[in-house]
């Protein structure tokens, strides 16, 4: 079986996902990601994402209902799944083992 | 007040794209969401900002995920559009060669539109530039004569005031006299001015922007004068700074210094009203008392309406104005209004109505374009038709899997619309490649302006072309029977409806064949016309015949001029006349008395006044009597008479008799040939030729081949008596030419339009032809293998499509017999309409038919047989 990627925009998104844990809808997500990354986020972009992760079985959504903001109206949720997670960690674990690699002569002299 | 719903609601447009491309899953989410957000920056950046950030948002959406994405987003509509523009490009791709012919139909037939398209504006938009066009009229007279009403528009110089004060429908009015010759000059700096006299409110009126100066009092002194800007240029080298200088002017209504009072813009080409020099009517009028006289006509009356005034209420008013002010001279004339704008086009009168005689010929090339895209449209259907059988495996599966016939209507309009927007696009490359050929031909300067409402009737155009081009086969087509067409047995079952099949297809090349024949018999006749009234003997020779303007008051007499012009070497010999050239020469009236005249007899005559040695130099035929000459005394007591006015007369021995010239008794010394000093459209008039030998028109006949030379001497001897005046000269076969501008212009525009059509035509019939033997492989293949000939099998596969050419000749000749007989009445000299036009062009047409045909048929006929019948299928 192909190995499934994370790409590095699909990254934040599930990041921001897992971070946004109950309220983590289309408007939320761009909110915060556009928050964080300081740019703007277009919604189309970030549907791309979450459609692809959801392929891959990264995030779940429901349709949720009624919330206490202007009236409630429907939205679909997005929700971190387990895979979702270890796929995070994986990432991050071959990033942290990458760096840790680097050497420290290399990091310090390009400090100074 | 609206409700809330209404107020929050994210922009339709919007929404309905965003449904168009998203179906599934996203969609509603998307919706959620954006509302969400609409709702918020609606609250915190107001609406505008909302619905433009929401169209952003949406943009996005699809671009991600429609067409980054797959299309599986799309609703129906969308993706059988993808699905159907597909389709359609892989049938062109199939049948490259239907293909080209139809692009090549096509588009020409859409370049030809398009270049029509702006000439027609472009003559529509003659001198509708000024403001006020809607309510700017011209006043127009009509004068009872004995056979007809005429129509002029000149009017006397009060008329302008009177009615500005009695008709209350109108709101001003100004006396214009029309642009004449004159000099201008500082210092030693001589420019020729074409002079316009009118007062200040001309600016109103018209809309001829004054740069510089006071337009409300530009003219209100009679010494000052307005330049238009290059003018001032020319003559002060700059235009910026010349209010209040002085000029000398040369002019028949002012002689002396005037002072600059206005510059205006120049007037744009497409003004009729063409002058450099404003200066006030009143310097002419207070040295010229005469001339302000209800009797005279010596101006035009322009008026401006109030707004809201009915026309014709203002028409009644204005009809019998004259007749009040002047009861008995103006018994019966009539005034009336017409638009300024609508002169150009509709600028001939016939029994005091205007007709249509430029806009005659933007109809008939509005027609002619209309005709070349419907036979580019009609090679489209008759291919596509012709060609239905190689789709109906496509349509018979199409509808069993539940396709509905709207579907397919739908998809073979989409492959008319997406070919003819295809042709559009090399339309408008023809039209940007061949512009500057047709601004030639048509001496104007257009050009293809990509403005909005341009490129949307350009597509609207294509759109409407596409969908006439496609409906008839798109029905058809898709009125297959699945059933029949998957059995393969559509062909024997419906034998009721192939038969009407092939009657519409043979009925339509019949049309497009008959189209052609009668642009190339038009071609013909007009082409053989207007070589007709270049070449014809018109009762003069007007080879090495010069003209020139003469003007007085420089000392010396026309008499001494001519003698000194006659002397130079080259000069054969010279004379002159009143009013202008011997062509278009409009000294015509009445006032002819004789002995045993009947009150029939009292009509229009032409009625020249000319000098010495007038029939010899023109070369007019004597038939009996002599010409004028210097050597006799008392000339001016004298006539020569035409032979139209001698028969119209009618005694003999006519030579000594006398004829009442108004209330003068003069005595008849010779007898012309008739010649015509108009256009041939026009009759010969009756002709006294009076003595007048201090006429301003000087006629002169030069030595052929030695023109150039004596030209020279003569300006030579011009500018040492006029010094100040530029020689301009024309030679009269010119002037002449110049009278059928119009019909030259069509016999060549003709030309091209008619070889579009046949090639068009040529180009279908070869597709036609091509499919027939395609379907017929077989069948030559099996008539060769039993010993059919190479000529047989030609003749069996040219026979059809000869008959329908036949038909097509056969509607044609009748047709084009008919519309060149009506077009040619309009000259009174004409040629006749022989045989040999139509069969030569029939010939013509046949061949070329019977060319395209060939050149598939002959090709099939060497086929080779055992690869035609090897292949099921």
């Amino acid at each position: 079986m192909k190995k499934l990627t994370l790409g590095a925009f699909e990254e934040l998104v599930l990041l921001t996902t897992g971070v946004l844990q109950d309220n983590a809808y289309g408007v939320t997500i761009k909110q915060e990601l556009e928050k964080e990354l300081k740019k703007k986020i277009s919604l189309g972009a970030l549907y791309a994402a979450l459609q692809r992760l959801e392929e891959k079985g990264w995030v779940s959504s429901r349709i949720g209902g009624i919330t206490e903001k202007k009236g409630g109206r429907r939205k679909q949720y997005f929700d971190i799944t387990k895979e979702g997670i270890s796929a995070l960690n994986e990432v991050r674990e071959m990033r942290n083992e990458l760096f840790n690699r680097l050497p420290e002569t290399k990091i310090n002299w390009l400090k100074s | 007040m609206s409700s809330p719903q209404d107020h929050i609601r994210p922009p339709r447009l919007a929404t309905w794209l965003l449904e168009s491309f998203c179906s599934y899953d996203f969609l509603s989410t998307a919706k959620w969401d954006l509302e969400e957000l609409y709702l918020e920056n609606l609250e915190s950046k107001g609406k505008t900002r909302a619905a433009l950030v929401y169209y952003q948002e949406v943009f996005g959406i699809i671009i991600h995920l429609f067409f980054k994405g797959k299309s599986q987003y799309s609703i129906n509509t969308t993706a059988m559009l993808k699905h159907n523009i597909i389709i359609s490009l892989r049938s062109f791709n199939r049948k490259k060669g239907t293909f080209l012919i139809n692009l090549f139909g096509l588009s020409t037939g859409l370049a030809a539109t398009i270049l029509i398209f702006l000439w027609v504006q472009d003559e529509k938009q003659i001198d509708g530039f000024h403001e006020n066009d809607n309510l700017l009229y011209q006043v127009m007279r009509n004068a009872q004569r004995p056979d007809e009403i005429r129509t002029y528009s000149s009017t006397p110089i009060p008329l302008a005031s009177s009615i500005e004060e009695e008709i209350p429908e109108i709101e001003k009015a100004v006396t214009l006299i029309k642009p004449s010759e004159g000099v201008a000059s500082v210092d030693e700096h001589h420019v020729k001015a074409n002079v316009l006299l009118t007062s200040n409110s001309f600016f109103e009126l018209f809309s001829f922007p004054v740069l510089t100066g006071n337009s409300q009092n530009a003219l209100s002194n009679i010494k000052s004068v307005a330049l238009s800007k290059s003018f001032a240029e020319k003559l002060f080298g700059q235009s910026n700074n010349v209010i209040g200088k002085s000029l000398n002017l040369k002019h028949y209504a002012h002689k002396g210094p005037l002072e600059v009072s206005a510059v205006f813009t120049d007037p744009p080409s497409n003004s009729t009203l063409q002058f450099d020099v404003i200066l006030s009517l009143e310097v002419f009028t207070s040295a010229n008392q005469w001339a302000v006289d209800w009797n005279g006509d010596e101006a035009e009356t322009y008026v401006l309406l109030t707004e809201g005034s009915d026309l014709n209420s203002t028409n009644d008013k204005i009809d019998k104005f004259l007749e009040k002010k002047e009861p008995e001279d103006r018994k019966g004339t009539q005034l009336f209004l017409q638009q300024f704008s609508k002169r150009y086009l509709y600028g001939e009168y016939e029994n005091g109505t205007p007709i249509a005689s430029r806009a005659r010929y933007t109809q008939l090339f509005t027609l002619i374009a209309l005709f070349i895209v419907l036979i580019g449209c009609i090679n489209f259907i008759n291919l596509s038709t012709a060609q239905a059988t190689q789709k109906m495996k496509e349509i018979g599966i199409k509808k069993a899997l539940g396709s509905k016939r709207v579907n397919l209507i739908l998809q073979f309009l989409t492959e008319t619309v997406l070919l003819a927007l295809i042709a559009m696009c090399f339309a408008v490359l023809i039209v940007s490649l061949f512009i500057p050929v047709f601004n030639n031909l048509v001496s104007k300067e257009l050009s293809l302006e990509f403005t909005l409402t341009n490129s949307i009737s350009a597509l609207g155009i294509a759109i409407l072309v596409g969908v006439f081009a496609g409906s008839y086969p798109a029905f058809y087509i898709s009125g297959f029977r699945p059933i029949s067409v998957l059995k393969g047995t559509l062909s024997s079952s419906s034998t009721r409806k192939s038969f009407n099949e092939t009657l519409i297809r043979k009925g339509l090349v019949i049309f497009q064949f008959a189209v052609s024949l009668i642009f190339v018999i038009a071609f013909i006749v007009i082409n053989q016309q207007v070589t007709f009234v270049q070449t014809t003997d018109i009762g003069y020779d007007r080879d090495d015949l010069i003209h020139f303007k003469m003007k007085g008051g420089y000392g010396y007499t026309a008499e001494s001029f001519l003698a000194a012009v006659e002397n130079l070497p080259g000069v054969v010999s010279a004379t002159n006349m009143t009013s202008g050239s011997i062509v278009g020469n409009p000294g015509q009236g009445g006032g002819f008395t004789w002995d045993g005249q009947t009150p029939e007899q009292e009509m229009n005559f032409g009625r020249p006044q000319v000098g010495n040695r007038f029939v010899e130099t023109l070369g007019i035929e004597l038939i009996e009597g002599r010409d004028f000459s210097n050597e006799f005394v008392n000339e001016h007591s004298k006539l020569i008479i035409n032979k139209a006015a001698a028969d119209l007369i009618g005694i003999e021995n006519i030579i000594g008799s006398t004829i009442l010239d108004s209330d003068e008794p003069k005595q008849i010394i010779g007898v012309v040939e008739n010649f015509n000093t108009h256009s041939l459209r026009e009759e010969i008039l009756p002709t006294f030729i009076r003595y007048y030998p201090k006429g301003g028109s000087v006629l002169l006949r030069l030595t052929d081949g030695l023109e150039q030379e004596t030209i020279s001497r003569i300006r030579a001897y011009y500018n040492e008596v006029h010094p100040d005046i530029p020689f301009e000269y024309t030679f009269v076969d010119q002037q002449y030419n110049n009278l059928y501008k119009a019909e030259t212009r069509v016999a060549k525009l003709s030309s091209y339009f008619t070889t579009i059509a046949i090639i068009i035509s040529c180009l279908g019939i070869f597709g036609l032809a091509s499919f027939t033997v395609q379907k017929r492989a077989k069948e030559i293949a099996i008539r060769k293998l039993l010993g059919s000939s190479i000529n047989s099998i030609i003749q069996l596969l040219s026979i059809d499509f000869l008959n329908v050419i036949l038909i097509a000749i056969a509607l044609g000749i009748p047709t084009s017999f008919y519309i060149m007989n009506t077009w040619l009445d309009n000259f009174a000299f004409r040629i006749d309409l022989k045989p040999a036009h139509f069969i030569l062009s029939s010939l013509a047409i046949l061949l070329l038919a019977w060319l395209s045909i060939l050149a598939r048929t002959a090709k099939s006929a060497h086929i080779n047989i055992a690869e035609s019948l090897k292949t099921e299928g």
